[in-house]
């Protein structure tokens, strides 16, 4: 029986990502130019010289700093939010819809404005620090900031996404827990970390390994809120993988640092995905 | 439920009113910062798509438009058939995140109940295949679409977003069908159901909100997507708005205005799309009652 | 909750159903379309002897005023001859992956393509386009300005023809004509200058600063700092095709640069060309290095703080001439494209001078024919047009290399981390040099 219900998705995952993949691991043996159309053979040549390219480390170095602090303030606002509004409230839905909207806007909207609201003389971010006694920032023009707001950016546009994932899973722990725990007269800290923490535990090792893989691929507000820059001070690995694929069309270069990427990513969420493969074999 | 309020009631009552005073300032400070927090720059978009340039780049910024204009949004629908765009991305979003909850509860349901050879690979495949950074796939993909000759039409659009929508939606749903105690549909298949039937009519409406949060994720993805609608697709009229939106980021200028304008409008669908879900959210699973 | 379920379940088959039918009714891909069902087919009877079978042409361009002009005259192109002109319109990176992709797939999905002609070289080399020689045995008409046409050929100047030029960009000097008379100076003539009527500027005028750079990584800063980098006598390739760009030239070029920036508005380091013609046109800066397309913008008193007040000339000297950075935009046919003639029919029509004088009228050609530039109508209409084809006529391009992308990209890393105060300028320089030897063959 089980084919049944398989089979829509194995016959696409065979059509279509089978032949990238292995495409990918195939080609970072190359040296490739894509648009002469030429390749040679050259072994594990590409791997070694994006291990001792100072620039691929420098963007290894700022994917890290991008993925824990981003993820890490995602996880916990969007949990806050999420326990904050499963409660009985007025408008609730209305409420819920808000907390959504950063998540459903286009992404390059999302980028521009910020862009905007980051200017350091028309800006209002700057101007509203002014207002409030606070020097100006220079957001996205300095080394020290750039990063940083681009992690604000993130951390506005995905927090909803931790939130829905946590609030459907809220749904799911049954009321009358929380009444026999009042009962008993736990206080609401002790529901919290007593219950709802050890139920939400599946679906936040969950969020936190999706969310991982999704800021590891970060690619589209660098490109549009500093273009990698000032200096490098916000390239990413995928920025450089795009610069040296679609820049440089060195399709086999950049495979090559596309499957150590993916290593990087499976070595750093092995602890969750290790979480994630045994809820799926608990039945 | 009455008992429910009836207890939480009498709790209340035991309170004091200073505290219960206390919590209301506070619930209202905490609200007032997240719809802030999330709606300000939403706000900061509707009000640049309501000001000309001049006003948008102004020294002291206006915090509303002192000068208003619907100049962004006849340009989007007089000169670029804005509306056109929309029913494109709403079309491929659609299809493409139905067609992906559909078989992704399927693979899911069929993950987390069954064991079967070959369960790890497919898991792990499905996996990697999200961790895969989108660009390592564009050439080869182009390529197969170009051999069967579905370049430039809508359906190697939908097909990409299922295959990149699929893994979030099987990983998402496996983690809902687990905490479905298995006695339910052991008891429903001995009352002689078949386990088509079992899923469909037992175990899919107890993970209505889970699969209403994998259908927003999906859409989402699939609205906002751009590398693949932007290779994939050459003529006008099949464009999507994330592709119609980067047009306005010209040689010499971001067209501001319509770029914030289409912002605007590009979110209202998936808002209804939302709003039409969350149903599903609230009600929330039955399971309760099951357990308790 | 089973009544519900059942309900929207209902509702979203009839959506679905909806949508297909939607689908259904409006067929996606644009098939070839055999002759006798295309609606302009009657129309066009007397175009069918010299133009059998082709419907429709499909163009990938550059968005943005250019293609949007490019739009408004093929609609007049479809009136005109029944054949159907397609403007898919992109950003710059996404243009270039777009045609690498459909010509080396041979999928022929575009049957004309703009491309940026520092692309030239390495579309040329790799045999990505059709040779156009066949189509013009008597030569190219002489009224296109030679610099454009030298940039259309491969190799550049000497070879076959492998485009046209649509949009005939050449870098210009903006400055503010009314603060340059009010602190009682004379208009730039070299960097030196400039660095003195910034400093003043900068220094007396309220709000306002000297000069504004574009300082973003990548293309921005490299267009951006080239001009003062050969004004300095730098060469970024020299007779040895061994790159040049740690040499003393590029050195001070960016001493000038660094101290330019201080006397700019702050965060130049991220400013691309949208935030420096924000700064010129709130009157915030007074002096930059742009494209001719915004004079537009400049003189529209809706868009612009400074309209009337602003004067183009030709970017600065300093050791050498003033060399102007020509830019242009070439319309050339993919190899794979199985409409060539009607391609290259298209393409002699939009360069011809009416075609280009109804384009700039629109608002976003750049002409490329010298007949253009001297037509007293939009002579009146832009004032800078006898400016703008001198630069244009004495431009310079630049290097002639198929590996132009990759050393503008890595160039402009290091600039941007000079600029950044990420490293030293010396040194900076030094490993964009040392990085772009390893690149090269």
């Amino acid at each position: 029986m089980t084919w049944i219900f398989l089979t829509p998705t194995v016959v696409l995952f065979l059509l279509l990502t089978v032949y990238p993949l292995f495409y990918a691991a195939y080609t970072s043996f190359f040296r490739v130019d894509y648009i002469l159309d030429q390749s040679t053979f050259v072994g594990i040549q590409n791997y070694q010289r994006i291990i001792r390219d100072m620039n691929f480390w420098n963007a290894v170095k700022n994917t890290l700093i991008f993925v824990v602090s981003a993820v890490l303030f995602e996880l916990v606002l969007g949990t806050a939010f999420a326990i904050f509004f499963n409660k009985e409230m007025k408008y609730r839905k209305l409420f819920r819809t808000i907390v959504l909207i950063p998540m459903l806007l286009p992404p390059i909207t999302v980028a521009l404005t910020w862009k905007m609201m980051y200017a350091y003389d028309q800006g209002v971010l700057n101007y509203l620090l002014e207002v409030i006694g606070l020097g100006r920032i220079e957001w996205l023009s300095s080394t020290t900031w750039a990063l940083t707001a681009i992690i604000i950016t993130d951390i506005w546009q995905w927090t909803p996404f931790v939130f829905l994932m946590v609030l459907a899973s809220l749904q799911a722990i049954p009321e009358s827990l929380y009444q026999s725990a009042r009962v008993s007269g736990a206080t609401s800290w002790q529901c919290f970390r007593y219950i709802t923490l050890p139920l939400l535990k599946p679906t936040l090792t969950l969020a936190l390994l999706l969310r991982t893989i999704d800021t590891f691929r970060v690619f589209d507000k660098m490109y549009v809120l500093t273009g990698g820059g000032p200096g490098n001070a916000t390239e990413t690995i995928t920025f450089y993988i795009y610069r040296y694929g679609f820049r440089y069309f060195h399709t086999g270069y950049a495979a090559a640092g596309s499957i150590i990427m993916v290593i990087m990513v499976c070595g750093v969420s092995f602890l969750y995905i290790r979480r994630a493969f045994r809820t799926a074999n608990a039945k | 439920m009455s008992i429910t309020r009836f207890e939480e009631n009498r709790l209340h009552q035991v309170e004091s009113k200073w505290k219960i005073i206390g919590n209301r300032g506070l619930f209202a400070g905490i609200m007032a910062f997240i719809v802030v927090w999330s709606l300000f720059p939403v706000y900061w978009m509707a009000n640049n798509s309501l000001k000309g340039r001049l006003e948008q780049f102004s020294s002291i910024p206006t915090f509303y438009p002192h000068a208003p204009t619907l100049e962004n949004y006849h340009r989007l629908f007089q000169e670029m058939g804005f509306l056109g765009t929309i029913g494109n991305s709403a079309m491929v979003a659609f299809v493409s995140s139905v067609l992906a909850v559909a078989f992704g509860s399927l693979a899911a349901y069929a993950l987390s109940r069954y064991q079967f050879k070959g369960k790890q690979v497919l898991l792990a495949w499905i996996l990697l295949t999200r961790i895969f950074p989108p660009v390592a796939f564009v050439i080869p993909l182009y390529s197969i679409m170009g051999n069967v000759g579905l370049l430039n039409t809508r359906i190697a659009l939908i097909l990409a977003y299922i295959v990149f929508n699929l893994p979030f939606a099987i990983w998402m749903l496996i983690g809902f069908f687990s905490e479905i105690p298995i006695e339910i549909e052991h008891s429903a298949q001995v009352d002689g159901a078949s386990p088509f039937q079992v899923f469909r009519q037992i175990v899919l409406p107890l993970v209505a909100p889970g699969l209403a949060a994998t259908a927003i994720f999906s859409f989402v993805m699939s609205w906002n997507e751009f590398m693949y609608a932007m290779i994939f697709i050459q003529s006008p009229d099949l464009v999507t708005v994330p592709v119609a939106l980067s047009g306005l980021v010209t040689e010499y200028l971001v067209l501001w205005g319509p770029m914030s304008a289409g912002g605007i409008l590009s979110t209202i669908p998936i808002l209804v799309f939302v709003i039409f879900l969350q149903d599903y959210l609230i009600k929330g699973l039955t399971l309760g009652a099951v357990k308790g | 909750m089973k009544r519900i379920w059942q309900k929207k379940h209902w509702w979203a088959l009839v959506l679905v159903g909806a949508m297909l039918l939607a689908a259904c009714g409006q067929p996606a891909a644009p098939a070839p379309a055999p002759a006798p069902a295309s609606p302009p087919a009657q129309e066009s009877e007397n175009n069918d002897a010299d133009q059998p079978g082709v419907a429709s042409i499909a163009i990938a361009a550059r968005a943005g005023a250019m293609a949007d002009a490019l739009k408004a005259v093929a609609a007049q192109y479809t009136q005109e001859t029944g054949i159907d002109v397609q403007v898919n319109d992109m950003p710059y990176d996404n243009l270039k992956e777009t045609i690498v992709l459909d010509v080396r797939n041979n999928s022929g999905a575009y049957d004309l393509v703009m491309m940026d002609d520092p692309w030239m070289p390495e579309f040329g080399q790799a045999n990505l386009l059709a040779n156009l020689d066949d189509y013009f045995t008597e030569g190219v008409d002489p009224d296109f300005v030679p610099t454009t046409i030298n940039l259309s050929r491969e190799p550049y100047g000497t070879g076959s023809l492998y485009a046209l030029p649509l949009i005939g960009n050449v870098q210009m000097f903006f400055y503010r004509e009314d603060l340059i008379e009010k602190y009682d100076l004379t208009p730039p003539e070299n960097w030196d200058d400039v660095l003195a009527i910034a400093e003043v500027i900068t220094r007396e005028e309220p709000d306002t600063f000297g000069y504004a750079l574009r300082g973003q990584r990548g293309n921005p800063i490299v267009s951006n700092y080239m001009p003062l980098f050969w004004a300095y006598g730098g060469r970024v390739l020299d007779e040895n095709g061994v790159p040049q760009v740690n040499s003393e030239a590029g050195v001070k070029a960016m001493e000038t640069y660094m101290k330019l920036k201080d006397l700019g508005p702050v965060g130049v380091e991220a400013f691309d060309s949208d935030q420096i013609a924000t700064a010129l046109t709130q009157g915030q800066a007074a002096m930059l290095v742009a494209w001719p397309s915004w004079v537009a913008m400049v003189d529209n008193e809706e868009d612009s703080l400074v309209a009337g007040k602003v004067a183009f000339a030709a970017v600065p000297g300093q050791v050498n001439e003033s060399a102007a950075m020509i830019g242009n935009w070439l319309l050339g046919v993919p190899r794979t494209s199985s409409k060539i003639e009607a391609a290259v029919d298209f393409m002699k029509w939009v360069t011809s001078a009416e075609v280009q004088k109804e384009m700039a009228m629109i608002g976003g050609g750049v002409p490329t024919r010298r007949s253009v530039y001297q037509d007293p109508e939009l002579i009146e209409k832009y004032r800078h047009y006898p400016a703008q084809l001198e630069a244009l006529e004495r431009s310079v391009a630049r290097p002639r290399t198929p590996y132009w992308s990759q050393i503008e990209d890595v160039w402009g890393m290091y600039l941007s981390q000079i600029l950044a105060g990420q490293v030293e300028i010396q040194e900076g320089l030094d490993r964009a040099n040392e990085e772009i030897k390893n690149m090269l063959p």
